[in-house]
Protein backbone atom coordinates (compact mmCIF):
# COMPACT_ATOMS: atom_id res chain seq x y z
CA UNK A 1 0.00 0.00 0.00
CA UNK A 2 2.53 2.57 1.27
CA UNK A 3 4.43 1.57 -2.28
CA UNK A 4 1.57 2.05 -4.14
CA UNK A 5 1.43 5.50 -2.83
CA UNK A 6 4.62 6.82 -3.13
CA UNK A 7 4.43 5.79 -6.71
CA UNK A 8 1.42 8.28 -7.54
CA UNK A 9 2.90 10.46 -5.61
CA UNK A 10 3.85 13.23 -7.65
CA UNK A 11 7.86 14.22 -7.76
CA UNK A 12 8.83 17.19 -6.17
CA UNK A 13 10.26 17.81 -9.72
CA UNK A 14 6.99 17.97 -11.05
CA UNK A 15 6.01 19.89 -8.60
CA UNK A 16 8.55 22.25 -9.05
CA UNK A 17 8.31 22.21 -12.96
CA UNK A 18 4.38 22.81 -12.52
CA UNK A 19 4.72 25.81 -11.06
CA UNK A 20 7.49 27.14 -12.55
CA UNK A 21 7.14 26.48 -16.13
CA UNK A 22 8.69 29.72 -18.06
CA UNK A 23 11.69 28.33 -16.14
CA UNK A 24 11.66 24.91 -17.11
CA UNK A 25 10.69 25.67 -20.78
CA UNK A 26 13.80 28.19 -20.75
CA UNK A 27 15.86 24.85 -19.28
CA UNK A 28 14.40 22.24 -21.75
CA UNK A 29 15.24 24.46 -24.75
CA UNK A 30 15.87 21.88 -27.86
CA UNK A 31 18.81 23.72 -30.17
CA UNK A 32 18.07 26.77 -28.40
CA UNK A 33 14.38 27.09 -29.44
CA UNK A 34 12.73 27.61 -26.43
CA UNK A 35 8.71 26.41 -26.65
CA UNK A 36 7.20 29.02 -24.57
CA UNK A 37 4.31 28.33 -22.34
CA UNK A 38 0.42 29.59 -23.70
CA UNK A 39 -1.61 31.71 -21.16
CA UNK A 40 -3.89 30.14 -18.90
CA UNK A 41 -7.33 31.02 -21.57
CA UNK A 42 -5.72 29.09 -23.80
CA UNK A 43 -5.04 25.60 -22.18
CA UNK A 44 -7.08 22.98 -23.47
CA UNK A 45 -9.94 21.39 -22.38
CA UNK A 46 -11.46 24.33 -21.30
CA UNK A 47 -14.91 24.20 -21.95
CA UNK A 48 -13.98 23.76 -25.85
CA UNK A 49 -15.87 20.51 -26.48
CA UNK A 50 -17.73 23.02 -29.11
CA UNK A 51 -14.76 25.25 -30.00
CA UNK A 52 -17.00 28.37 -28.41
CA UNK A 53 -13.67 29.14 -26.09
CA UNK A 54 -10.85 28.01 -28.18
CA UNK A 55 -10.40 32.09 -28.12
CA UNK A 56 -7.19 34.19 -27.63
CA UNK A 57 -6.68 38.06 -27.26
CA UNK A 58 -4.07 38.36 -29.90
CA UNK A 59 -2.32 40.15 -27.45
CA UNK A 60 -2.51 43.27 -29.68
CA UNK A 61 -0.21 41.57 -32.72
CA UNK A 62 -2.10 43.06 -36.14
CA UNK A 63 -2.17 46.71 -34.76
CA UNK A 64 1.46 46.71 -32.91
CA UNK A 65 3.73 48.85 -34.61
CA UNK A 66 6.77 48.29 -32.75
CA UNK A 67 6.51 44.86 -35.17
CA UNK A 68 7.01 46.79 -37.80
CA UNK A 69 10.14 49.30 -36.43
CA UNK A 70 13.73 48.73 -35.34
CA UNK A 71 13.64 52.63 -34.15
CA UNK A 72 10.23 51.18 -31.95
CA UNK A 73 11.88 48.54 -30.55
CA UNK A 74 15.02 50.64 -29.52
CA UNK A 75 12.66 52.96 -28.02
CA UNK A 76 10.71 50.75 -26.13
CA UNK A 77 14.18 48.91 -24.77
CA UNK A 78 14.49 53.25 -23.39
CA UNK A 79 12.13 52.07 -20.92
CA UNK A 80 14.80 50.14 -19.01
CA UNK A 81 14.81 47.19 -20.75
CA UNK A 82 17.85 47.79 -22.18
CA UNK A 83 19.78 47.91 -18.55
CA UNK A 84 17.49 44.95 -17.47
CA UNK A 85 18.75 41.36 -16.63
CA UNK A 86 18.07 38.04 -18.08
CA UNK A 87 15.97 39.31 -20.88
CA UNK A 88 18.70 37.20 -23.01
CA UNK A 89 16.68 34.16 -21.77
CA UNK A 90 13.52 35.45 -22.33
CA UNK A 91 13.25 35.73 -25.59
CA UNK A 92 16.21 38.86 -26.61
CA UNK A 93 16.63 36.45 -29.63
CA UNK A 94 13.25 35.48 -31.15
CA UNK A 95 11.17 38.85 -29.51
CA UNK A 96 9.08 38.48 -32.25
CA UNK A 97 8.49 35.03 -32.54
CA UNK A 98 4.30 34.30 -33.10
CA UNK A 99 2.89 31.12 -31.86
CA UNK A 100 2.16 29.11 -34.86
CA UNK A 101 -1.32 27.98 -33.28
CA UNK A 102 -2.26 30.94 -31.31
CA UNK A 103 -0.67 33.82 -33.44
CA UNK A 104 0.01 35.03 -30.53
CA UNK A 105 3.26 37.14 -29.47
CA UNK A 106 5.11 34.75 -27.49
CA UNK A 107 8.13 35.42 -26.11
CA UNK A 108 7.92 37.16 -22.56
CA UNK A 109 10.03 39.64 -24.12
CA UNK A 110 7.52 39.91 -26.78
CA UNK A 111 4.95 40.38 -24.29
CA UNK A 112 6.41 42.93 -22.55
CA UNK A 113 7.20 45.42 -25.56
CA UNK A 114 3.23 44.94 -26.23
CA UNK A 115 2.65 46.23 -22.64
CA UNK A 116 4.88 49.09 -23.19
CA UNK A 117 2.92 49.82 -26.85
CA UNK A 118 -0.08 50.51 -24.86
CA UNK A 119 2.32 53.41 -23.25
CA UNK A 120 3.95 54.88 -26.02
CA UNK A 121 1.08 53.91 -29.14
CA UNK A 122 -1.90 55.93 -26.52
CA UNK A 123 0.27 59.01 -27.72
CA UNK A 124 -0.71 60.52 -30.93
CA UNK A 125 3.42 61.29 -31.25
CA UNK A 126 4.62 57.36 -30.23
CA UNK A 127 8.07 57.02 -30.56
CA UNK A 128 8.11 60.63 -31.39
CA UNK A 129 7.48 61.77 -28.08
CA UNK A 130 10.62 63.54 -25.86
CA UNK A 131 10.35 61.73 -22.91
CA UNK A 132 13.65 63.86 -21.45
CA UNK A 133 11.74 66.93 -20.67
CA UNK A 134 10.99 67.95 -17.11
CA UNK A 135 8.33 66.37 -16.33
CA UNK A 136 6.86 69.85 -15.17
CA UNK A 137 6.29 70.85 -18.40
CA UNK A 138 2.87 70.51 -19.14
CA UNK A 139 2.84 72.48 -22.01
CA UNK A 140 4.52 69.79 -23.72
CA UNK A 141 3.05 67.34 -21.63
CA UNK A 142 -0.20 68.19 -22.35
CA UNK A 143 -2.68 65.12 -21.73
CA UNK A 144 -2.04 62.49 -18.67
CA UNK A 145 -0.86 59.77 -21.26
CA UNK A 146 2.04 61.80 -22.48
CA UNK A 147 3.07 62.43 -18.98
CA UNK A 148 2.83 59.09 -18.36
CA UNK A 149 5.01 57.82 -20.75
CA UNK A 150 7.62 60.28 -19.65
CA UNK A 151 7.26 59.56 -15.90
CA UNK A 152 7.67 55.64 -16.91
CA UNK A 153 10.51 56.70 -18.48
CA UNK A 154 12.02 58.94 -16.59
CA UNK A 155 11.55 57.24 -13.14
CA UNK A 156 12.48 53.74 -14.65
CA UNK A 157 16.47 52.47 -14.06
CA UNK A 158 16.11 48.68 -14.75
CA UNK A 159 13.07 46.27 -16.06
CA UNK A 160 14.09 42.78 -15.27
CA UNK A 161 12.60 39.59 -16.24
CA UNK A 162 12.18 36.38 -14.10
CA UNK A 163 11.11 33.39 -15.06
CA UNK A 164 9.90 32.49 -11.46
CA UNK A 165 6.35 31.94 -10.53
CA UNK A 166 5.73 33.62 -7.31
CA UNK A 167 2.51 32.31 -6.12
CA UNK A 168 0.43 30.83 -2.86
CA UNK A 169 0.60 27.50 -3.63
CA UNK A 170 1.42 25.23 -6.83
CA UNK A 171 -0.88 25.10 -9.09
CA UNK A 172 -2.36 28.38 -7.76
CA UNK A 173 -3.22 31.58 -9.65
CA UNK A 174 -2.95 33.81 -6.51
CA UNK A 175 0.81 35.17 -7.53
CA UNK A 176 2.83 37.96 -7.11
CA UNK A 177 2.78 39.83 -10.92
CA UNK A 178 5.81 41.85 -10.75
CA UNK A 179 7.97 43.43 -7.80
CA UNK A 180 10.17 46.57 -7.27
CA UNK A 181 12.88 47.25 -5.12
CA UNK A 182 14.12 51.08 -4.76
CA UNK A 183 16.76 52.45 -3.11
CA UNK A 184 18.17 55.81 -2.31
CA UNK A 185 20.86 56.09 -5.14
CA UNK A 186 18.77 54.93 -7.64
CA UNK A 187 19.39 51.27 -8.16
CA UNK A 188 16.13 50.16 -8.32
CA UNK A 189 14.83 47.97 -10.50
CA UNK A 190 12.05 46.03 -11.02
CA UNK A 191 11.37 42.12 -11.58
CA UNK A 192 8.30 41.03 -13.86
CA UNK A 193 7.57 37.27 -13.00
CA UNK A 194 5.71 34.78 -15.12
CA UNK A 195 2.42 35.64 -14.21
CA UNK A 196 3.28 38.94 -15.58
CA UNK A 197 4.14 37.69 -18.92
CA UNK A 198 1.20 35.01 -19.55
CA UNK A 199 -1.58 35.27 -17.24
CA UNK A 200 -2.82 39.40 -17.77
CA UNK A 201 -3.66 40.69 -21.02
CA UNK A 202 -1.44 43.55 -22.32
CA UNK A 203 -3.67 46.37 -20.88
CA UNK A 204 -3.33 45.61 -17.67
CA UNK A 205 0.12 44.46 -18.36
CA UNK A 206 0.95 48.31 -19.33
CA UNK A 207 -1.03 49.91 -16.09
CA UNK A 208 1.15 47.40 -13.96
CA UNK A 209 4.31 48.73 -15.10
CA UNK A 210 3.13 52.47 -14.23
CA UNK A 211 2.39 50.81 -11.01
CA UNK A 212 5.50 49.53 -9.93
CA UNK A 213 7.42 52.40 -11.61
CA UNK A 214 5.37 54.67 -9.02
CA UNK A 215 6.64 52.22 -6.50
CA UNK A 216 10.06 52.84 -7.80
CA UNK A 217 9.68 56.65 -7.75
CA UNK A 218 8.18 57.15 -4.11
CA UNK A 219 9.89 54.34 -2.87
CA UNK A 220 7.37 53.38 -0.47
CA UNK A 221 5.46 49.78 -0.74
CA UNK A 222 1.87 49.17 0.11
CA UNK A 223 0.61 49.54 3.41
CA UNK A 224 -0.46 46.97 5.54
CA UNK A 225 -4.01 47.67 5.88
CA UNK A 226 -6.77 45.12 4.57
CA UNK A 227 -8.55 45.74 0.96
CA UNK A 228 -11.07 43.43 -0.85
CA UNK A 229 -7.58 42.61 -2.89
CA UNK A 230 -6.32 40.85 0.17
CA UNK A 231 -2.69 42.43 -0.01
CA UNK A 232 -0.73 45.06 -2.29
CA UNK A 233 -3.25 47.80 -0.64
CA UNK A 234 -3.10 51.55 -0.54
CA UNK A 235 -4.68 52.68 2.57
CA UNK A 236 -6.27 55.92 0.69
CA UNK A 237 -6.26 57.56 -2.84
CA UNK A 238 -4.49 60.21 -1.49
CA UNK A 239 -1.71 58.73 -0.78
CA UNK A 240 -0.64 59.68 -4.20
CA UNK A 241 0.71 55.73 -4.35
CA UNK A 242 0.77 53.01 -6.87
CA UNK A 243 -2.76 52.25 -6.80
CA UNK A 244 -3.42 55.68 -7.59
CA UNK A 245 -1.17 56.50 -10.23
CA UNK A 246 -2.31 53.12 -12.52
CA UNK A 247 -6.04 54.29 -11.67
CA UNK A 248 -5.19 57.55 -13.18
CA UNK A 249 -3.56 55.62 -16.35
CA UNK A 250 -6.24 53.51 -17.21
CA UNK A 251 -8.41 56.34 -17.14
CA UNK A 252 -6.85 58.59 -18.91
CA UNK A 253 -6.17 55.79 -20.83
CA UNK A 254 -9.96 54.70 -21.48
CA UNK A 255 -10.87 58.27 -22.14
CA UNK A 256 -8.75 58.61 -25.71
CA UNK A 257 -11.00 59.26 -28.81
CA UNK A 258 -13.66 56.51 -30.18
CA UNK A 259 -10.84 56.71 -33.47
CA UNK A 260 -7.54 55.95 -31.86
CA UNK A 261 -5.25 54.67 -34.25
CA UNK A 262 -4.05 51.81 -31.34
CA UNK A 263 -6.81 52.02 -28.87
CA UNK A 264 -9.70 50.09 -29.93
CA UNK A 265 -13.34 49.96 -28.54
CA UNK A 266 -12.07 46.73 -26.85
CA UNK A 267 -8.97 47.94 -25.38
CA UNK A 268 -10.84 50.96 -23.61
CA UNK A 269 -13.79 48.88 -22.33
CA UNK A 270 -10.98 46.46 -20.62
CA UNK A 271 -9.41 49.93 -19.24
CA UNK A 272 -12.50 50.82 -18.01
CA UNK A 273 -13.43 47.59 -16.03
CA UNK A 274 -10.01 47.18 -14.52
CA UNK A 275 -10.33 51.15 -13.10
CA UNK A 276 -13.26 50.36 -11.58
CA UNK A 277 -12.08 46.81 -10.10
CA UNK A 278 -9.16 48.30 -9.02
CA UNK A 279 -10.59 51.03 -7.19
CA UNK A 280 -12.63 48.25 -5.63
CA UNK A 281 -10.10 45.77 -4.43
CA UNK A 282 -6.78 47.77 -3.90
CA UNK A 283 -7.70 50.81 -1.29
CA UNK A 284 -8.22 50.16 2.44
CA UNK A 285 -10.93 53.05 1.77
CA UNK A 286 -12.55 53.06 -1.10
CA UNK A 287 -11.94 56.29 -3.32
CA UNK A 288 -14.61 58.75 -3.93
CA UNK A 289 -12.99 59.62 -7.22
CA UNK A 290 -14.57 57.49 -10.09
CA UNK A 291 -14.20 57.41 -13.45
CA UNK A 292 -16.75 60.03 -14.28
CA UNK A 293 -14.77 62.51 -12.68
CA UNK A 294 -11.78 62.12 -14.92
CA UNK A 295 -13.03 62.69 -17.63
CA UNK A 296 -10.40 65.73 -18.43
CA UNK A 297 -7.10 64.16 -17.49
CA UNK A 298 -6.24 64.43 -21.27
CA UNK A 299 -6.60 67.98 -21.18
CA UNK A 300 -4.84 69.09 -17.43
CA UNK A 301 -2.27 66.36 -16.62
CA UNK A 302 -1.21 68.74 -14.19
CA UNK A 303 -4.78 68.76 -12.50
CA UNK A 304 -4.86 65.52 -11.84
CA UNK A 305 -0.77 65.10 -11.10
CA UNK A 306 -0.65 67.94 -8.70
CA UNK A 307 -4.06 68.16 -7.22
CA UNK A 308 -5.96 64.86 -7.81
CA UNK A 309 -3.71 62.66 -6.75
CA UNK A 310 -3.16 63.81 -3.50
CA UNK A 311 -7.28 64.79 -2.76
CA UNK A 312 -9.35 62.84 -1.05
CA UNK A 313 -12.81 65.03 -1.67
CA UNK A 314 -13.05 65.87 -5.76
CA UNK A 315 -14.93 69.30 -4.15
CA UNK A 316 -12.04 70.24 -1.75
CA UNK A 317 -8.55 69.71 -3.81
CA UNK A 318 -5.03 70.65 -2.33
CA UNK A 319 -1.75 70.56 -4.17
CA UNK A 320 0.43 67.91 -3.28
CA UNK A 321 3.32 68.16 -0.74
CA UNK A 322 6.21 67.17 -3.19
CA UNK A 323 5.45 67.47 -6.80
CA UNK A 324 5.64 64.71 -9.45
CA UNK A 325 9.46 65.51 -10.15
CA UNK B 1 2.55 8.34 5.03
CA UNK B 2 -0.97 9.71 4.73
CA UNK B 3 0.33 12.73 3.60
CA UNK B 4 1.61 11.28 0.12
CA UNK B 5 -1.62 9.54 -0.26
CA UNK B 6 -4.42 12.28 -0.20
CA UNK B 7 -2.65 14.57 -2.44
CA UNK B 8 -3.07 11.96 -5.61
CA UNK B 9 -6.70 11.67 -4.47
CA UNK B 10 -7.05 15.44 -4.09
CA UNK B 11 -6.21 15.30 -7.98
CA UNK B 12 -8.61 12.07 -9.25
CA UNK B 13 -12.04 13.93 -6.80
CA UNK B 14 -11.00 17.34 -8.35
CA UNK B 15 -10.47 15.56 -12.22
CA UNK B 16 -14.07 13.37 -11.45
CA UNK B 17 -15.41 17.33 -10.03
CA UNK B 18 -14.19 19.20 -13.28
CA UNK B 19 -15.41 15.85 -15.90
CA UNK B 20 -18.97 16.15 -13.41
CA UNK B 21 -19.77 20.19 -14.61
CA UNK B 22 -18.05 19.80 -18.39
CA UNK B 23 -20.86 17.02 -18.19
CA UNK B 24 -23.67 19.32 -16.75
CA UNK B 25 -22.77 22.11 -18.91
CA UNK B 26 -22.80 19.88 -22.00
CA UNK B 27 -26.23 18.45 -20.69
CA UNK B 28 -27.54 22.12 -20.98
CA UNK B 29 -26.80 23.53 -24.51
CA UNK B 30 -27.74 21.75 -27.49
CA UNK B 31 -25.66 19.39 -29.55
CA UNK B 32 -22.31 20.96 -31.25
CA UNK B 33 -23.70 19.72 -34.41
CA UNK B 34 -26.63 21.79 -34.63
CA UNK B 35 -24.82 25.16 -32.75
CA UNK B 36 -21.59 24.74 -36.24
CA UNK B 37 -22.29 28.09 -37.54
CA UNK B 38 -22.93 29.86 -34.12
CA UNK B 39 -19.82 28.14 -32.52
CA UNK B 40 -17.78 29.59 -35.63
CA UNK B 41 -19.03 32.79 -35.37
CA UNK B 42 -18.64 33.04 -31.41
CA UNK B 43 -14.81 31.91 -31.76
CA UNK B 44 -14.51 34.62 -35.28
CA UNK B 45 -15.65 37.61 -32.97
CA UNK B 46 -13.93 36.22 -29.93
CA UNK B 47 -10.65 35.97 -31.48
CA UNK B 48 -11.04 39.41 -33.47
CA UNK B 49 -12.61 41.05 -30.52
CA UNK B 50 -9.38 43.64 -30.31
CA UNK B 51 -9.09 45.16 -33.27
CA UNK B 52 -13.25 45.01 -33.29
CA UNK B 53 -14.82 46.54 -35.77
CA UNK B 54 -11.76 47.14 -37.60
CA UNK B 55 -11.76 43.78 -38.70
CA UNK B 56 -13.86 42.41 -41.41
CA UNK B 57 -13.99 38.83 -39.84
CA UNK B 58 -15.24 40.37 -36.79
CA UNK B 59 -18.23 42.65 -38.72
CA UNK B 60 -19.24 39.26 -40.08
CA UNK B 61 -19.26 37.27 -37.07
CA UNK B 62 -21.31 40.18 -35.44
CA UNK B 63 -23.95 40.73 -37.76
CA UNK B 64 -24.35 36.57 -37.76
CA UNK B 65 -24.60 37.18 -33.61
CA UNK B 66 -27.04 40.11 -33.67
CA UNK B 67 -29.40 38.42 -36.00
CA UNK B 68 -29.01 34.98 -34.25
CA UNK B 69 -28.74 37.13 -30.30
CA UNK B 70 -30.75 34.44 -28.38
CA UNK B 71 -29.18 31.93 -29.47
CA UNK B 72 -25.81 33.33 -28.72
CA UNK B 73 -26.99 34.46 -25.34
CA UNK B 74 -27.72 30.84 -24.64
CA UNK B 75 -24.74 28.89 -25.72
CA UNK B 76 -22.43 31.51 -23.91
CA UNK B 77 -24.44 31.37 -20.48
CA UNK B 78 -22.75 28.35 -19.06
CA UNK B 79 -19.48 30.23 -19.24
CA UNK B 80 -20.27 33.79 -18.14
CA UNK B 81 -22.41 31.73 -14.49
CA UNK B 82 -19.98 28.66 -14.26
CA UNK B 83 -16.96 29.20 -15.59
CA UNK B 84 -14.39 30.87 -12.71
CA UNK B 85 -12.92 34.48 -13.86
CA UNK B 86 -10.50 34.56 -16.57
CA UNK B 87 -9.60 37.02 -19.33
CA UNK B 88 -11.77 34.52 -21.86
CA UNK B 89 -14.27 35.10 -19.09
CA UNK B 90 -14.31 39.01 -19.66
CA UNK B 91 -14.28 38.81 -23.65
CA UNK B 92 -17.49 36.69 -23.50
CA UNK B 93 -19.20 39.47 -20.95
CA UNK B 94 -17.56 41.96 -23.51
CA UNK B 95 -18.82 40.38 -26.70
CA UNK B 96 -22.51 40.10 -25.23
CA UNK B 97 -22.95 43.40 -24.61
CA UNK B 98 -22.31 44.18 -28.48
CA UNK B 99 -24.92 41.90 -29.75
CA UNK B 100 -27.09 41.15 -27.07
CA UNK B 101 -30.66 41.26 -27.37
CA UNK B 102 -33.48 41.39 -24.52
CA UNK B 103 -32.28 37.53 -23.36
CA UNK B 104 -28.40 38.92 -22.68
CA UNK B 105 -30.25 42.04 -20.87
CA UNK B 106 -31.60 39.16 -18.31
CA UNK B 107 -28.45 36.95 -17.91
CA UNK B 108 -26.06 39.95 -17.50
CA UNK B 109 -28.97 41.04 -14.62
CA UNK B 110 -28.33 37.48 -13.44
CA UNK B 111 -24.54 37.44 -13.27
CA UNK B 112 -24.37 41.16 -11.79
CA UNK B 113 -26.77 39.38 -8.85
CA UNK B 114 -24.74 36.78 -7.99
CA UNK B 115 -23.30 36.99 -4.55
CA UNK B 116 -19.98 39.63 -4.74
CA UNK B 117 -16.77 37.26 -4.78
CA UNK B 118 -14.16 36.99 -2.56
CA UNK B 119 -10.68 36.84 -2.58
CA UNK B 120 -8.60 34.14 -0.97
CA UNK B 121 -6.18 35.74 1.71
CA UNK B 122 -2.35 35.67 0.71
CA UNK B 123 0.68 35.64 2.68
CA UNK B 124 0.88 38.51 4.70
CA UNK B 125 3.16 40.93 3.25
CA UNK B 126 3.24 38.53 -0.41
CA UNK B 127 1.33 41.07 -2.28
CA UNK B 128 0.32 38.26 -4.65
CA UNK B 129 -2.96 39.23 -6.18
CA UNK B 130 -5.69 36.54 -6.70
CA UNK B 131 -6.35 36.29 -10.92
CA UNK B 132 -9.00 34.33 -11.18
CA UNK B 133 -10.82 36.46 -8.56
CA UNK B 134 -9.86 39.51 -9.79
CA UNK B 135 -10.90 38.97 -13.26
CA UNK B 136 -14.09 37.66 -12.08
CA UNK B 137 -14.74 41.60 -10.42
CA UNK B 138 -13.41 42.86 -13.90
CA UNK B 139 -15.98 40.74 -15.78
CA UNK B 140 -18.74 42.19 -13.24
CA UNK B 141 -17.99 45.81 -14.15
CA UNK B 142 -17.91 44.50 -17.30
CA UNK B 143 -21.29 42.93 -17.13
CA UNK B 144 -22.74 46.56 -15.99
CA UNK B 145 -21.48 48.61 -18.80
CA UNK B 146 -22.30 45.74 -21.53
CA UNK B 147 -25.61 45.99 -20.50
CA UNK B 148 -25.52 49.58 -21.27
CA UNK B 149 -24.23 48.85 -24.58
CA UNK B 150 -26.67 46.70 -25.80
CA UNK B 151 -29.24 50.13 -25.69
CA UNK B 152 -26.93 51.85 -28.33
CA UNK B 153 -27.57 49.15 -31.23
CA UNK B 154 -30.91 47.97 -29.88
CA UNK B 155 -32.95 51.90 -29.47
CA UNK B 156 -35.73 49.57 -28.97
CA UNK B 157 -34.66 47.99 -25.25
CA UNK B 158 -33.30 51.48 -23.97
CA UNK B 159 -36.31 51.73 -20.98
CA UNK B 160 -35.08 48.03 -19.95
CA UNK B 161 -31.80 48.75 -20.01
CA UNK B 162 -32.48 51.94 -17.99
CA UNK B 163 -34.46 50.13 -15.64
CA UNK B 164 -31.81 47.22 -14.91
CA UNK B 165 -28.81 49.56 -14.24
CA UNK B 166 -30.99 51.49 -11.66
CA UNK B 167 -32.06 48.53 -10.07
CA UNK B 168 -28.41 47.63 -10.12
CA UNK B 169 -26.90 51.33 -8.62
CA UNK B 170 -29.65 50.52 -6.16
CA UNK B 171 -29.48 46.97 -4.99
CA UNK B 172 -25.66 46.53 -5.61
CA UNK B 173 -22.98 48.38 -3.58
CA UNK B 174 -19.99 47.58 -5.44
CA UNK B 175 -21.66 48.13 -8.51
CA UNK B 176 -23.41 51.44 -7.76
CA UNK B 177 -20.39 53.78 -8.82
CA UNK B 178 -20.31 51.87 -12.05
CA UNK B 179 -23.92 51.76 -12.84
CA UNK B 180 -24.44 55.49 -12.61
CA UNK B 181 -21.47 56.15 -14.72
CA UNK B 182 -22.83 54.26 -17.01
CA UNK B 183 -26.61 55.79 -16.55
CA UNK B 184 -24.93 59.38 -17.31
CA UNK B 185 -23.09 58.03 -20.48
CA UNK B 186 -26.52 56.71 -21.82
CA UNK B 187 -29.02 59.45 -20.88
CA UNK B 188 -26.39 62.55 -21.17
CA UNK B 189 -28.57 65.57 -19.45
CA UNK B 190 -31.96 63.12 -18.34
CA UNK B 191 -29.86 62.40 -16.63
CA UNK B 192 -30.46 64.48 -13.81
CA UNK B 193 -34.24 63.35 -14.00
CA UNK B 194 -32.92 60.24 -11.87
CA UNK B 195 -32.11 62.15 -8.62
CA UNK B 196 -35.45 61.42 -7.53
CA UNK B 197 -34.95 57.53 -7.35
CA UNK B 198 -31.51 58.27 -5.33
CA UNK B 199 -31.42 59.53 -1.89
CA UNK B 200 -28.98 62.15 -0.99
CA UNK B 201 -26.18 60.14 -0.34
CA UNK B 202 -25.76 60.07 -4.38
CA UNK B 203 -25.60 63.38 -4.72
CA UNK B 204 -22.00 63.47 -5.90
CA UNK B 205 -23.46 61.17 -9.11
CA UNK B 206 -24.92 64.05 -10.00
CA UNK B 207 -22.41 66.60 -9.79
CA UNK B 208 -19.20 64.60 -11.25
CA UNK B 209 -15.77 66.66 -11.01
CA UNK B 210 -15.35 69.66 -12.99
CA UNK B 211 -11.69 71.17 -12.58
CA UNK B 212 -11.65 74.46 -10.80
CA UNK B 213 -13.37 77.29 -12.91
CA UNK B 214 -9.77 78.77 -13.21
CA UNK B 215 -8.52 75.94 -15.15
CA UNK B 216 -11.43 76.38 -17.92
CA UNK B 217 -9.82 78.46 -20.22
CA UNK B 218 -7.09 76.19 -20.73
CA UNK B 219 -8.99 72.83 -21.13
CA UNK B 220 -10.78 74.76 -23.39
CA UNK B 221 -8.05 75.78 -25.58
CA UNK B 222 -6.31 71.78 -24.54
CA UNK B 223 -9.42 70.62 -26.22
CA UNK B 224 -8.94 72.37 -29.13
CA UNK B 225 -5.88 71.87 -29.84
CA UNK B 226 -5.98 67.49 -29.20
CA UNK B 227 -8.98 68.00 -31.91
CA UNK B 228 -6.95 69.75 -34.26
CA UNK B 229 -4.36 67.24 -33.98
CA UNK B 230 -6.50 64.50 -33.94
CA UNK B 231 -7.79 65.65 -37.42
CA UNK B 232 -4.60 66.21 -38.75
CA UNK B 233 -3.63 62.69 -37.80
CA UNK B 234 -6.88 61.03 -39.70
CA UNK B 235 -6.25 63.16 -42.85
CA UNK B 236 -2.64 61.66 -42.43
CA UNK B 237 -3.93 58.05 -42.20
CA UNK B 238 -6.04 58.86 -45.05
CA UNK B 239 -3.72 59.85 -47.68
CA UNK B 240 -1.15 57.06 -46.62
CA UNK B 241 -4.01 54.68 -47.17
CA UNK B 242 -4.75 56.50 -50.54
CA UNK B 243 -0.87 56.15 -51.68
CA UNK B 244 -0.85 52.79 -50.87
Amino acid sequence: MGALAYMLMPSCSMLADADDTLCFAIADAKGGVVDWPDEEYLEPGYNNDCGITENHECDHCDLNPWFQSQDAQDYIEGFGLAQGHNWDDLGRADVMTVNAVTKEIDTPLGRTYNAYANLVYANPEGIELDRSRALDDFEYYDSFLKWASAYVSQKTYRINGNCNRDCETVFSKHCVIARTVSGPFRNDYTDLYQTFFYDLDAVWRASTIVHEVSHARDGISHDACACNNGSACDSRWSRNGANTHELLWLAAYHYTPEDHPFITPARRARAAALFNTRRELMFCETPQWQLGDLRSINELPEVYVEQVACSEDPSNLYYCIFLAN
Amino acid sequence: MMGKVWLPCLVVIGAVGVLAIQSMGAADAPPCAERRPLNHHLSQAIAHLDPGSRSPEYRESLAYLKLHAREAVTALSGQLLREPGSFGKWQVTYLIGEFGDESAIDLLRIFIERPKPQARPAREGSHATDIPYSEEMTSRFQAVASTARIASHRPELHDQVVQTLVATAQGIPFLKDSAMFELQKLLGDEFQSLRSYFGPEHARHFEPFMPPPEWQGLLARRMEKHRREEQALRENRGSLCQAE
